[in-house]
């Protein structure tokens, strides 16, 4: 059990990695620098990490059932 | 009285906040220092409690969300009646038996062949005069 919050930790890292580098650059202007508009770059990383531990944890209820 | 599904679930959201409200520290901290040293402090009051109040909201959409997908992904083909749960080393002997009733064919003997299958081989119909075909249609009406 515990090495399965390995795969969903990490995708939904990966999700907020991707959900940040989106925030910053296609909704955040580059005016206003991540200090100023935080709080809307953490939710979209939030949204990004909430669909990769989701992908995490259906790749790993796949990959259980099939060994 | 907490079902397993339910810690299961609340510990995975668990860890699942706790990697947010880290990485959202990171992101923080980073986004502070704007290029230079990065040094690491605690969001003030107000950005601290929206950032709690998004990872919260986060957590319970992931668990929600987890929980439905584990829901779909639960299907069970066979019933428990069924063959298919058969134990590893039960289809290992079904399998073994299987081959050796095929090499005993193949070879022309009938050592160990089933019951059932040496008796219908004994029978003579002509003898008995009852064709095994006419017997069964006979039960049947």
């Amino acid at each position: 059990m515990k090495k399965d919050y390995i795969p969903i930790v990490l995708c939904g890292l990966v999700g907020f990695a991707v959900g940040g580098y989106i925030g910053l650059n296609a909704l955040i202007p580059k005016s206003s620098g991540l200090h100023d508009e935080f709080i809307m770059v953490f939710a979209i990383c939030s949204i990004g990490l909430f669909i990769g531990s989701l992908a995490g944890f259906t790749a790993v209820q796949i990959y259980k059932g099939d060994a | 009285m907490v079902s397993d599904k339910f810690k299961k679930s609340l510990r995975i959201n668990s860890v699942l906040l706790i990697t947010d409200l880290g990485a959202g520290l990171i992101l923080y901290n980073y986004g502070k220092s704007k290029g230079k040293k990065v040094s690491f402090s605690i969001p003030p009051g107000m950005e601290l409690w929206s950032m709690l109040l998004v990872a919260g909201a986060t957590s319970v959409l992931t668990g929600a969300a987890l929980t439905r997908v584990e829901k779909r992904l639960k299907v069970e083909i066979f019933d428990e009646t069924d063959q298919a749960f058969l134990d590893p080393d039960e289809w290992e002997g079904l399998f073994t038996s299987f081959k050796g009733l095929k090499r005993q064919i193949g070879t022309g003997s009938n050592y160990g062949t089933p019951e059932g299958i040496t008796n219908f081989l004994r029978g003579n119909p002509k003898e008995t005069g009852r064709p095994v075909s006419k017997k069964k249609s006979v039960g049947g009406d």
